[in-house]
């Protein structure tokens, strides 16, 4: 379980976040939804430490990122987008990286052929599409086994089939006691697959319970479009 | 560590800049056998050429000192050394009048006694006006210490039957060729610079390439994560000098033999006693130094990349450190008897393993002890500053 207490987040004299207090329970999807340059990747950078958080703001499963670092992030997988993925190495090589430093007894075989990577399994990275790309990351967090993942805007770049095929995997990761965080702006997906959204309105998240409604509705009553 | 290690190596396996900086070791060391570039292989006329120049510039005096009338006491003292010396002198005449098929121990044998009694003569009169011969691009010293030097180098080669060949040889053969390269043409800093064009490259990849992010995630303590980064630097680094060297040695040798590393080279261990080192001993006390100075600027380059996000800066801190290993800064009177606990007063690994630096020493072990206790200083100060902030 991820805990947030009380986080607060100034870049630059401008306040990003403001008090944020929440939690995301195991086998729980999250979405986090709001436009571009509201701060989500910013949250999910706070959340693994890769930007300055209190010092009891931030606990999984009991251990705090402060103090506990190296716990703390072993449960957890955050690469921020594909181009974070090392240009001149392979597929392979990125998953057994990921296998190896996060101690995981998930094979690498049984994912590649469920995600259909197989014909480019050995092949450098900037030989890839950024479809392809998209499923190199979603297999590196399967292999990660990580508890706790958070994926930003994973669906960018896929053609519809991919898309049901990663909510899917988000899916099955939750059956498994997985927590997820991901954000994006695929409200019909939000819909299919998250258990809470939090949308990001005004240096704080609303929480908004997903009981089959209109996601997209629920987006246009927080960001309602200019002259609406 | 050990997957980090292995994923850091791979990426840097691929950086085009290992070749770069391959192709510039090769030309450094391969400069002198360009300038050389289709030259005819005069070395040994050359040679006998100084033995007969030395031989003529002796007769000259003897005969302006014949003229001198009359002739005092020092004019005659004057005219009885240069005729002994001129003894000497003729005996290498008469040994190299042969050509190139003169006989190389009797060579060897003439010039090593005109070495003695240039000696002897030195000993007993340190202000003797002995002509020296003058070795193309071999600087002449009356000193003492050069005398003794001298005939140390001309016994091993009597003693060991080997034909001379003077660092200014048109075609070395190559274990002479990459001993004088390293020795006297290429300047360890040049070098050391070329080394710190890599690391500065390497120790920036991740700032650069944008994955720093995906480093600070990971799950491990990332001090580990630098130093698997400093055993990727040794790992790649030292052996790209390495095979270019070895590429100038099989260049050279294919063209010009292969030469021994049994040959001498004189040195002075303590400025009074004259002893000799052999090109393997002298390539593997290099080869020791060279990983020490080259210990210290991974520890300062991986130390300056964390506080510097790219590569210029870090390339201009290096060069500024290394800067500090000239001879103008270590021989200032600022520095005086405190230049022989720097660092930087070992980068000059010639200097260091031969004893000739300009500036005061601890010699080459107390040398090595500095540059790697400097190196393991800055590699604390680089493992409290990510201790402290958890980040690289």
């Amino acid at each position: 379980m991820l805990t947030v207490k009380d986080l607060s987040f100034t870049y630059k004299d401008q306040q990003i976040f403001q008090h944020l207090s929440f939690t995301v329970q195991d086998g729980e999807i999250v979405g986090l939804v709001a436009p571009n340059g509201t701060g989500k990747t910013t949250l999910l950078k706070l959340l693994c430490g890769l930007l300055p958080a209190g010092a009891d703001t931030l606990t999984l499963n009991g251990l705090k990122l402060h103090g506990k670092r190296i716990a703390y992030l072993k449960q957890l997988f955050f690469l921020e987008n594909s181009n974070q993925l090392y240009q001149d190495l392979t597929v392979r090589d990125h998953l057994t990286y990921v296998k190896e430093v996060w101690h995981s007894q998930v094979e690498i075989t049984p994912v590649v052929e469920s995600l259909g990577m197989g014909g480019y399994y050995k092949k450098v990275i900037k030989d890839l599409s950024l479809g392809m790309k998209q499923h190199v990351l979603l297999a590196m967090y399967i292999i990660s086994d990580a508890q706790t993942m958070l994926i930003d805007e994973p669906l960018n770049g896929l053609d519809p089939t991919s898309i049901q095929e990663f909510e899917e995997v988000f899916l099955q990761l939750k059956e498994k006691g997985k927590s997820l965080v991901i954000s994006s702006h695929q409200m019909d997906s939000v819909g299919r697959t998250c258990d809470h959204v939090f949308f990001l309105k005004d240096q704080t998240l609303h929480d908004v319970a997903n009981t089959g409604q209109d996601m997209m509705g629920v987006y246009n009553h927080f960001f309602p479009k200019a002259g609406a | 560590m050990g997957a980090q290690y292995r994923l850091t190596l791979k990426r840097s396996l691929h950086s085009v800049t290992n070749i770069v900086i391959a192709a510039a070791f090769f030309l450094l060391l391969m400069g002198t056998s360009f300038s050389h570039y289709g030259q005819l292989d005069t070395t040994q006329a050359t040679q006998y050429s100084a033995y007969a120049t030395a031989d003529e510039a002796v007769a000259k005096t003897i005969n302006d000192l014949k003229k001198v009338k009359p002739a005092s006491a020092s004019v005659k003292a004057a005219l009885k050394q240069k005729n002994q010396e001129k003894y000497y002198l003729d005996q290498i005449t008469l040994a190299t009048a042969g050509g190139l098929s003169a006989d190389v121990n009797e060579v060897n044998k003439a010039v090593l006694a005109h070495a003695k009694y240039s000696l002897r003569a030195t000993e007993k009169d340190p202000q003797v006006p002995l002509q020296l011969i003058k070795y193309q691009g071999k600087p002449t010293s009356h000193k003492l210490i050069e005398r003794k030097k001298d005939v140390a180098v001309y016994r091993y080669l009597y003693q060991h039957h080997m034909r001379e060949i003077p660092v200014a040889a048109v075609k070395p053969p190559a274990a002479n060729y990459v001993a004088n390269a390293l020795l006297y043409h290429v300047s360890p800093l040049l070098i050391i610079a070329v080394f710190i064009v890599w690391l500065a490259e390497f120790f920036t990849t991740d700032q650069r390439e944008g994955n720093l992010s995906v480093t600070n995630t990971l799950p491990m303590n990332k001090t580990k994560v630098l130093l698997a980064k400093m055993g990727v630097a040794f790992t790649l680094a030292l052996p790209l000098f390495g095979l270019s060297a070895l590429a100038v040695y099989l260049v050279v040798g294919l063209g010009a033999g292969w030469g021994s590393f049994q040959y001498p080279i004189a040195y002075s261990p303590d400025g009074q006693q004259a002893e000799i080192m052999l090109l393997g001993h002298f390539l593997v006390l290099l080869l020791s130094a060279l990983i020490a100075v080259f210990s210290f600027f991974v520890a300062l380059s991986a130390l300056v990349s964390l506080v510097a996000s790219d590569m210029g800066t870090v390339l201009v801190a290096d060069a500024l450190v290394l800067l500090t290993g000239s001879a103008p800064v270590l021989g200032s009177k600022a520095l005086s008897g405190a230049a022989k606990f720097l660092p930087s007063a070992y980068f000059d690994y010639s200097g260091l393993i031969l004893h000739t630096a300009a500036w005061p020493s601890l010699g080459y072990g107390g040398g090595i002890v500095v540059l790697l206790a400097g190196a393991s200083i800055l590699v604390g100060a680089a493992g409290l500053i990510v201790h402290r902030r958890q980040l690289l």
